[in-house]
């Protein structure tokens, strides 16, 4: 070898530079990012998950929400995110501090997630959501996750409890279609994704987004009450 | 840093186009003889596949058309260009190369090999053409907002079910190539190993059974 003390700075100097570009120059950048307050409201940014939430993070990891779906909005000038009413502001390194793994998501055969806490605050559509998709989204290619959900009997339920589902005509008589702890954890999980706290490196648009309702009709969002399609709860005396 | 990533993503030219430039100079006038070489044929489609894919990267990576491709299946696309188009087709080559040297017999059916090469060059093609197209199409609805989120999904229906055939022509030519290797292993190796291996068998039982 003619040419060894060249070739071996050679390759230590591109090395050093892929690792210098792809490692340590983000983590110097954005890697001692911490919870810090926000001026405008004295607000700390992001607040931890509650314990269930975090719980809720697992499960949505083990069932794979993440191939599917994407918790990253774009910024404006890139993409139509902002006008289907993913989110106010593109997302930044912190609002991803709490999360390990972080699901970015690679492809978007579901909507974007990342702000699917602020969307759809109403935790009943989310139960709907995950035992039959159709319910709430006609047209969805969303799989039903069912083993989420137990069916018992509706006579084993306290009068007045309100966890089964109204799922009315849809649940055999004399059954209920109840959420496990794993459905709770997940939903609990999906309200607390939010991001849409003014940062500084991801400001509101000025003057800011209020056309909320105009732009529900281009998401799959729907209103926060259950469609007509979804019966009330059944009272315990129907059977 | 983005800006810094796609510059370093269209340097990838350079090298491409030396691959394609010794590739097309390598085989200036002997384009004639991939007609009945397979290993050949199958080294030509998988460089072609290489280069479509790296194109494809390339393309992908660049703003205006990152902005569309992003999230769909587009990159799905050119990554099945790359593995099954690239890799496995160069590796068919060498399979197709080494095998009869190494047991000194042709291939036992010419046909199958056929069956093989056709059959994964047409599926990786469809599948990875629906791949791209599909994602292509999909990129440009999501990033029209009057277009209901539902409705671009279902756009990629069709798409998807003709990737799905065509990963399973690529199935169905692989069964091709096992059931050829499955021949020449009864031609070559049935008549010599067969009777070595039930010879072990039979002696290991016997010790066996002499101990018990």
């Amino acid at each position: 070898m003619n040419n060894g003390p060249l070739l071996f700075f050679g390759i230590l100097v591109t090395l050093a530079s892929s690792f210098w570009g792809l490692i340590l120059g983000p983590q110097l950048k954005i890697g001692r990012q911490e919870i810090r307050m926000i001026e405008a409201t004295g607000a700390l940014y992001p607040t931890p998950r509650p314990g269930l939430a975090q719980k809720g993070a697992e499960v949505y990891r083990s069932l794979g929400c993440a191939e599917c779906h994407t918790q990253q909005v774009r910024p404006r000038e890139s993409a139509t995110d902002f006008a289907r009413g993913w989110g106010q502001r593109r997302t930044v390194g912190q609002d991803y501090l709490h999360d390990y793994p972080i699901f970015l998501g690679s492809q978007r055969i579901g909507p974007d997630l990342a702000n699917i806490g602020r969307r759809q605050t109403n935790a009943l559509h989310h139960l709907l959501h995950l035992y039959d998709p159709q319910l709430v989204t006609p047209g969805s290619m969303m799989p039903r996750y069912p083993f989420l959900f137990e069916k018992r009997k509706a006579a084993a339920r306290k009068a007045g409890g309100s966890e089964a589902l109204p799922l009315g005509a849809k649940v055999e008589p004399g059954y209920e279609i109840v959420p496990r702890p794993e459905a709770d954890a997940l939903v609990a999980y999906l309200l607390s994704l939010q991001a849409e706290t003014p940062l500084f490196e991801a400001p509101l648009p000025l003057p800011p987004t209020k056309a909320e309702p105009a732009q529900a009709e281009s998401t799959n969002a729907v209103p926060a009450t259950p469609t007509n399609e979804v019966a009330a709860p059944v009272p315990p005396s129907a059977k | 840093m983005i800006s810094c990533s796609i510059a370093a993503n269209g340097l990838l030219v350079v090298p491409l186009i030396c691959v394609a430039a010794n590739f097309h100079f390598t085989l200036e006038g002997q384009f004639h003889k991939v007609k009945g070489n397979l290993p050949l044929a199958f080294s030509v489609v998988g460089m072609v596949c290489f280069l479509l894919s790296s194109v494809l990267r390339v393309l992908d990576g660049v703003k205006p058309i990152s902005d569309v491709t992003r999230f769909t299946y587009f990159a799905a696309g050119h990554t099945h260009l790359a593995l099954y188009g690239f890799f496995a087709m160069a590796a068919f080559a060498g399979l197709y190369y080494i095998v009869p040297r190494l047991t000194q017999v042709p291939w036992p059916s010419a046909q199958m090999v056929r069956v093989h090469f056709y059959g994964s060059a047409l599926g990786i093609g469809l599948s990875a053409l629906a791949l791209v197209l599909g994602g292509l199409l999909q990129g440009f609805r999501l990033n029209n907002a009057a277009v209901s989120f539902v409705d671009v999904v279902r756009t990629t229906v069709p798409f998807i079910g003709i990737s799905t055939l065509g990963l399973f022509v690529t199935l169905v030519a692989q069964g091709a190539l096992a059931a050829n290797l499955a021949l020449l292993w009864r031609q070559q190796c049935a008549s010599c190993c067969v009777p070595v291996l039930t010879g072990w068998f039979t002696r290991s039982a016997a010790a066996a059974g002499g101990r018990g």
